[in-house]
């Protein structure tokens, strides 16, 4: 058993300092997934947070680890996409604040310890369009199956897999326009 | 950047305050849906009591229908008439005297329900009196019927539903009242007078209106036939024929009657009495 499910556990037996583990976790990756949708990691952050807050107070019965993964990934997908129904309308964002958005994200990066191809791989996500994010970081980042990340965006299997086809030659495309051969990925 | 202690406080205290709102919210969702029936019920209950349901109402109704139904011409207001009930006394006096005992009772038929009457019906008025117990008795002897009280009666129809309550001291004005002094010792002597009943006490009078009886004389033929004396046979025959109801003259005609016609009436003399 991992260590996230583990701590869960404990945490639903009245143990709290488990929720630490939890986070430590947890955390990083789904801040970065939900930087995906809103594109500013203070909103991430707040939406991260209420998710797992989420978990805290509803306590779902969850059994294996890939269980509470989909279900933390998923509430912040709902919460990131009705946070931008609420905020439609797009600020641009002045180049200070996105030097420090910058930052923050090489500190997440940092802190989870990924691989350099995983941070030119991450950052060429960012380009994507929704949908084709959302699977390539449920499928690379977020260690879930085809049928877990087709669950969490609510589409079958067969298309999430037709999905993730095309969000990988759209992210081939973006690397080798930016440099980058198959070999370094 | 936050660290993973500052989010994992964070996320307690987030999940405190938002299990204090959710029961908060319980609670008070209970609470609305609780007042919420409250006030639905109480709307419905003050709705049904509304409408004040009069028994008096639908029967009018109901004969206001079947009248219209039956003739329409005719306007139909039906009231129940509020049932008169005509006070019914029922009065028992008794007057008593030593020997014989005169009783008098006044019985009113009580008439409790008279429907549909505004109009006042008279009441029989049934009295009851005592006849005249005749009896001889000889002297010495007690005659086991004279203590108690015979009855017959006569029934009389008063105009007026009122009640005869008679008076002790003095009899009724009507002739329902005999009374029948029994002589202890020789001569029957019927009063006939009724104020003379309750006051006058039969032992007494025994003594004044006995000389008035004229002893015959069998010297004297020419004489009209004084009273013989009544022979104890004699009024034991009267005493019988009164029970038996084979008396030829009734009680109110004693009053017309002397005294020697009644008894000669009674009984005639016999031939061989002279």
């Amino acid at each position: 058993m991992e260590k996230g499910i583990e701590s869960y556990l404990q945490f639903l037996k009245g143990d709290k300092t488990a929720m630490r583990s939890i986070v430590e976790s947890y955390w990083d990756t789904m801040l970065l997934f939900t930087n995906g949708y809103v594109h500013n990691l203070s909103d991430a952050e707040d939406i991260a947070q209420e998710a797992l807050i989420e978990l805290a107070v509803r306590k779902p019965k969850l059994e294996e680890e890939h269980q509470l993964k989909a279900y933390l990934y998923k509430i912040c997908r709902n919460k990131a996409l009705n946070h931008l129904k609420k905020y439609q309308r797009m600020v641009g964002l002045s180049p200070e604040a996105e030097e420090f958005i910058e930052d923050e994200t090489a500190q997440i990066e940092a802190r989870m310890e990924m691989k350099d191809s995983n941070k030119l791989l991450h950052r060429a996500m960012l380009g994507l369009q929704q949908n084709y994010r959302e699977i390539l970081y449920l499928r690379y980042f977020g260690d879930l199956s085809m049928k877990e990340a087709a669950r969490i965006m609510r589409i079958t299997e067969k298309q999430a897999t037709a999905i993730a086809y095309q969000a990988r030659q759209q992210l081939k495309k973006i690397l080798e326009k930016e440099g980058y051969s198959g070999e370094d990925l | 950047m936050k660290t993973y202690d500052e989010i994992t406080n964070s996320v307690l205290e987030g999940a405190a305050v938002r299990t204090v709102k959710i029961k908060r919210t319980r609670y008070a969702c209970t609470a609305t849906a609780v007042c919420a029936a409250c006030v639905i019920g109480g709307a419905a209950f003050m709705k049904l009591e509304k409408p004040e349901f009069k028994p008096s109402d639908s029967y009018i109704e109901t004969s206001d229908s079947l009248h219209s139904a039956s003739d329409p011409s005719t306007e139909c207001t039906t009231e129940t008439t509020p049932e008169t009930t005509v006070p019914t006394e029922t009065t028992l006096a008794t007057t008593t005297s030593p020997a014989p005992t005169t009783e008098i009772t006044t019985t009113t038929e009580p008439f409790t329900d008279i429907p549909n009457a505004p109009v006042t019906v008279p009441i029989p008025v049934f009295v009851e009196s005592g006849p005249a117990p005749i009896m001889t008795v000889l002297p010495g002897e007690t005659h086991p019927s004279s203590q108690s009280t015979h009855k017959t009666t006569t029934t009389q129809k008063a105009t007026e539903p009122t009640t005869v309550r008679p008076e002790t001291t003095k009899a009724p004005e009507t002739d329902a009242v005999e009374t029948t002094t029994i002589l202890t010792e020789v001569l029957p002597v019927i009063t006939t007078e009724p104020t003379e009943i309750p006051t006058a006490e039969p032992t007494e009078e025994i003594p004044t209106e006995a000389p008035e009886i004229i002893e015959p004389d069998p010297t004297e033929t020419t004489e009209p036939a004084p009273v013989p004396e009544f022979p104890d046979e004699r009024w034991e025959l009267l005493y019988e024929l009164y029970f038996n109801g084979e008396l030829p003259f009734t009680l109110l005609d004693m009053e017309d009657m002397d005294e020697n016609e009644l008894i000669e009436s009674l009984f005639p003399m016999p031939e061989d009495f002279t």
